[in-house]
């Protein structure tokens, strides 16, 4: 039986948030597994909404995709077919409907340029290579910003504090594309040891077996470490600056909230008790802001799909925000359709997460 | 002895009664001390945003050449003197451009050089001047190719043509070993100062490019975040001053859209919509709806809550008064914040747009255009990239740093001790 | 009284740096604590009370500038660095706060902080063992100890000051700052709390500084009292001594303002006119003397001295110190 990469990451990834929000339910006090429901109850409407909005905005506004696909030379045949083929001709109730039966059946229809391919298969290639940039990224600006926005706090209205508040709204002023382009200049251009495009050389490329499509776990599995140095080799230049400009968002998060915790009167409760200022400041006061931070990093996620858009275009590395770009271009209407709605529904179940993580952490949660 | 009086709470601090009493510009004055750094932070961001508006105001003062006109060679980096194109001619012979009337006149030049097309350039321009003049003459020089400037002399010397075009610098040197050929007319010689930031590839200046861009970036940041202001606001405070199953959807919608990522929804937009400033302002302004809408619905919530407001509504005060007259003053500190990070933030995604092609037409003098051309062109001309981007940086920050300092100064939460 | 000093603050100051300049919230106050006593101190809000708690464990927040000797078992805590002296706190001398359920940590069991607590200062003492420390102190303040486990904010009001005794005592501290301890609690709940306080003093030999606006409560367990005013020092001898021997202007208002339940209806009580004085630019001389019903020409210019004026029972009044001759003939010709 062959299953799809996409159906693979979709399947484990689901599984995974499955068994945390199981596991949340089964530790967690009644009020928790009310919460829960309620939670992923909540879900739904916001799935709902929110893949409502994208059909309303791509069908409803002043616009019409037949006419953008087939440019205004298009013959009236060619796009009466057009119509019928894409069942524009439906009453736009009956289309929502039709297009909501399909989005639950997973089913984004087919290219229209890429002779008819399903947009799901598609998107099996280009999501590996997204979560391949992104989950680095992530990891490398939690870890750096949340560390150094406490360590600002610590020192507020010192000169560390104002430095590193500096160097967060610079690179958060940074448009991410460019910053992406002076990073390539420098180390592609410049010093010449940096690749600037693609994820892989095409060389070993052709040497390595796929199965996730996630190069470094592919060429682990395979062992094959030529691939795995030239994978990691191309994701350097664009975790670096993905997450160098979530790393400033991450720096003011953490350091607001530190600051507010630092102020509470349990801190300087445990200070009169002798506990290490170490301990009291990453310990006592990190871990009480950690849950509002857990939070505002939930939020934070629709900032990263974004910026991964652009230092997907910047890099051309073929993730999904690529795949946006080009088919806009290329006047794909389906996929474009198809692409955004898949960034809708992981916005969802992301902020589901977040919620209950939120909850879980937080003893003090009633629900 | 049971009594449990209490000594009665102190109530408002001392320093804020002497704030009530001071001035306007000298509690301004007085912020440097208690705000520190961020007092700082607000007055240099302030100075540099004045310093922006007056250049998207006036470009055209700061401005040295027209944006989409190409003022000089491609590709010219910061600083380096434009290369001075000669004729060269036989002394005695043609000396001067004008000496070359005719037709079938042939000039020398180097294969792949630029000569060719300053000859052409500058010999259209010229023709163009004499029948302004009221000369109606023909001044089409054919070029005769060359491999090196030194064959090209020596079939001048041999009179194989009348003349050479060439760089200056190239042939100066030469002439000893020709010393019947001299320097004549300098042909591209109307700007011999450097362009302070270099030319794109198409020989526009990059600098007033930059300037121009100004106007575009903050027309459509501002223009967005008003637009998303005077929608938000209002159905923020209306959703938290009267709650309802109606508020609870919007509310809803708001949240889902809130957690959208912004720029792929602009993209989805400006993609059907098409290109066009007024579409990009569009899209940028339904992303930050949502922002005001939870912000003011939030405080609104907490405000009314408040007994000074409870008094109010006890006193017989209407629902219209109180909205006006004590909630919406209260937020509008949070109000100013959102809108300057959200210019900033609306700066960064308009750049964004028009970087993946989409929103502006092509020949906008735009920083996300000129990023992504540039690119292109990154490996020659690392100027194309660097100053677009910087000037985005620096109108974001400027804008971001405001809103930062500002909230710090505003943010009671965050006063110390 | 046998002298048996266990703490003794020596021209003790402490300033704020604010917006509005340096607010002068403890000057130079020097006073003992003698080994074993309940020390009451009283004063309106905002005269110092908890900046002066605050110095004897060096916990003032960063914009405070304190100076002064604080001479504690021989040594000066205020030369000590910030390691020993973050060993003295929670070990030698420490402090229960105001508001039990902003004190404690709201994510950490109650256990986990008394176990972190004796960690912390006795790294050598296993981590079962802490725990059985723990056990056994809570369950000596009347906690069942199977709520080691509960989180802050299950535990009541009162079980929550308990563990923040039981965090004093778990080290055997000298000296325990309690800082308006009870001021949260409803009056039974006191009433416990205090009795509590009481025996526990009795059986670990505890030297308490009891830090209130409750003069009642004062009265009722504390061996000495010291009347602080504006930051400074007004009055200090044993609690029959303030009360019934009044020396201070300001405590005799202070008292004076206290309602009596026994009082009849139709006696008004005394309300003292004027307000505390801004600590930033506080008055000269006494910085009392703008409120003070036997002010004299000298009040306002020069500061008087803490002085011992009967046998131990000290007063920071002009009316019981030579006033200097200039001011004297002043009052002569008036
Ligand atoms: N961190 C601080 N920064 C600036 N001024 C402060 C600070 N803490 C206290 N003060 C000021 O110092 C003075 C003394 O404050 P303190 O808290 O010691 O009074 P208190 O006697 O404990 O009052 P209360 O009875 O209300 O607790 C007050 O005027 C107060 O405004
Ligand atoms: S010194 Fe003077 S002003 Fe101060 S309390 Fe004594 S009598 Fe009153
Ligand atoms: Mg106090």
């Amino acid at each position: 039986m062959h299953i799809s990469p996409l159906t693979g990451i979709c399947a484990s990834s689901l599984g995974v948030a499955l068994l945390l929000i199981v596991y949340a339910f089964v530790r967690g006090s009644k009020g928790l597994r009310s919460y829960i429901v309620t939670r992923v109850l909540l879900t739904l409407p916001m799935v709902l909404i929110l893949v409502s909005v994208i059909f309303f905005v791509m069908r409803v506004i002043p616009g019409d995709p037949v006419t953008s696909e087939l440019g205004p030379r298009g013959t009236p045949q060619a796009k009466e077919r057009m119509r019928e083929q894409l069942g524009l001709n439906d009453p736009i109730m009956v289309q929502y409907v039709k297009y909501l039966g399909r989005v639950v059946r997973l089913d984004l229809g087919t290219s229209l340029v890429q002779g008819n391919r399903p947009i799901v298969d598609e998107l099996s290639e280009r999501l590996p290579a997204t979560l391949e940039l992104v989950v680095p990224a992530m990891v490398v600006a939690v870890g750096f910003g949340v560390l150094s926005g406490t360590f600002a706090a610590d020192r507020r209205k010192r000169p560390s504090d104002y430095g590193l508040r500096l160097f967060s709204i610079t690179v958060y002023s940074m448009p991410i594309f460019w910053l992406g382009l002076i990073l390539q200049v420098i180390f592609g251009v410049g010093l010449g040891i940096m690749p600037v495009a693609g994820r892989i050389d095409a060389i070993v490329n052709t040497t390595l077996d796929r199965y996730t499509n996630l190069l470094v776990v592919d060429s682990i599995i395979t062992g094959n470490w030529a691939a795995l140095g030239s994978s990691l080799h191309h994701l350097v230049l664009p975790v670096l600056t993905l997450g160098l400009a979530l790393t400033g968002v991450f720096v003011r998060i953490s350091r607001i909230n530190v600051i507010e915790s630092l102020v509470e009167d349990y801190i300087l409760a445990a200070r009169a008790r002798g506990i290490r200022e170490r301990v009291v400041v990453y310990r006592h006061a990190l871990l009480n802001a950690l849950i509002p931070i857990v939070t505002l990093i939930g939020l934070q996620f629709s900032v990263l799909l974004a910026g991964a858009v652009l230092t997907e275009t910047t890099f051309s590395w073929p993730g999904m925000g690529l795949y946006l770009v080009e088919r806009i271009g290329q006047r794909d209407y389906t996929a474009v359709q198809g692409v955004i709605t898949v960034f809708a529904m992981s916005v969802a179940i992301i902020s589901l997460l977040t919620d209950i993580i939120y909850a879980f952490l937080d003893p003090r949660v009633r629900y | 002895m049971t009594s449990t009086e209490q000594i009665p709470i102190e109530d408002i601090p001392q320093w804020q009664k002497d704030l009530d009493q001071a001035g306007f510009v000298r509690r301004f004055l007085l912020g440097r001390r208690w705000f520190g750094a961020d007092w700082w932070f607000a007055v240099i961001s302030g100075v540099l945003l004045i310093f922006v508006f007056s250049m998207a105001i006036f470009p055209g003062l700061y401005a040295p050449f027209d944006p989409r006109q190409e003022v000089g060679p491609g590709q010219l980096a910061p600083g380096q003197i434009p290369p001075t194109f000669v004729l060269v001619g036989e002394s005695g012979g043609a000396t001067e451009l004008d000496d070359l009337i005719g037709e079938d006149v042939r000039i020398g030049i180097v294969i792949g050089s630029e000569s060719a097309q300053v000859m052409r350039e500058v010999a259209e321009q010229r023709e163009e001047e004499l029948k302004a003049e009221g000369q109606n003459v023909m001044l089409r020089p054919r070029p005769e190719r060359y491999g090196t400037i030194e064959e090209a002399l020596e079939g001048l010397s041999n009179g194989e043509v009348p003349a050479v075009i060439g760089l200056k610098d190239e042939i100066e040197p030469l002439l000893v070993s020709y010393p019947d050929l001299v320097i004549g007319e300098a042909l591209s010689g109307n700007i011999q100062k450097p362009f302070l930031l270099g030319t794109n590839q198409i020989g526009q200046d990059v600098l007033s490019r930059v300037i121009w861009g100004t106007r575009i970036a903050l027309l459509v940041s501002f223009s967005a975040a008003l637009f998303s202001l005077f929608v938000g606001v209002p159905l923020g405070l209306i959703a938290g001053f009267w709650s309802g199953g109606l508020e609870r959807v919007l509310t809803l919608v708001m949240d889902s859209l809130y957690s959208f990522p912004g720029l792929i929804l602009a993209i989805a937009i400006t993609s059907v919509l098409g290109p066009g400033i007024m579409n990009v302002i569009v899209a940028i302004a339904v992303l930050y709806v949502p922002t005001y809408y939870r912000i003011v619905r939030g405080q609104t919530l907490a405000v009314k809550e408040e007994l000074y407001v409870e008094a109010a509504w006890s006193l017989g005060a209407r629902p219209f008064a109180i909205l006006t007259r004590y909630i919406f003053p209260n937020v509008i500190p949070s109000i100013v914040v959102i809108f300057s990070v959200n210019v900033a933030d609306a700066i960064l995604t308009e750049a964004g747009l028009s970087f993946i092609g989409l929103g502006l037409p092509p020949d906008t003098p735009d920083w996300g255009i000129d990023l992504a051309s540039g690119q292109n062109y990154m490996r020659q001309a690392w100027w194309l990239i660097t100053f677009p981007g910087l000037m985005v940086m620096f109108v974001t920050l400027g804008f971001s740093m405001l809103g930062e300092s500002l909230s710090e100064i505003l943010n009671p939460r965050l006063t110390e001790n | 009284m046998a002298n048996n000093t266990l703490l003794n603050i020596e021209n003790l100051s402490v300033e704020y740096k604010t917006r509005m300049g340096w607010v002068s919230a403890v000057d130079d106050v020097s006073m003992e604590i003698r080994q074993g006593e309940i020390l009451g101190l009283v004063g309106e809000s905002g005269c110092g009370k908890s900046t002066l708690g605050k110095a004897l464990l060096r916990i003032n927040p960063p914009s405070a500038r304190i100076s002064g000797h604080l001479w504690f078992h021989g040594e000066d805590l205020m030369t000590l660095d910030d390691e020993a002296m973050r060993q003295i706190r929670g070990q030698r001398i420490s402090m229960i706060f105001q508001d039990p359920m902003t004190s404690l940590n709201p994510i950490q069991r109650m256990g986990d902080h008394l176990i972190e607590t004796i960690l912390t200062h006795e790294p050598e003492v296993g981590k079962e063992e802490a725990r059985e420390r723990a056990a056994a102190l809570v369950d000596r303040l009347g906690i069942s100890s199977n709520r080691l486990d509960d989180y802050p904010h299950q535990l009541s009001g009162g079980m929550r000051q308990r563990v923040m005794i039981g965090l004093a005592l778990a080290l055997n501290a000298d000296l325990i700052v309690a800082d308006e301890a009870t001021t949260s609690l409803d009056v039974i709940v006191e009433a416990q709390f205090v009795e509590l306080l009481k025996e526990l003093r009795d059986e670990f030999n505890l030297t308490i500084l009891l830090i209130t606006h409750n003069i009642g409560l004062v009265a009722e367990i504390s061996d000495r009292v010291a009347v602080m005013y504006a930051g400074r020092m007004a009055e200090l001898s044993d609690a029959r001594s303030v009360f019934k021997e009044t020396l201070h202007p300001y405590t005799q208002g202070l008292l004076k303002a206290v309602p009596n339940i026994q009082i009849d209806d139709d006696e008004e009580l005394y309300m003292m006119g004027g307000s505390p004085p801004d600590l930033v630019e506080p008055p000269m001389g006494c910085r009392y003397h703008p409120r003070c019903p036997k002010v004299m020409p000298v009040c306002a210019a020069e500061p008087s001295h803490f002085l011992e004026s009967k046998p131990d029972h000290f007063v920071n009044c002009w009316l019981y110190e030579d006033i200097p001759a200039e001011y004297a003939d002043k009052e002569l010709s008036e």
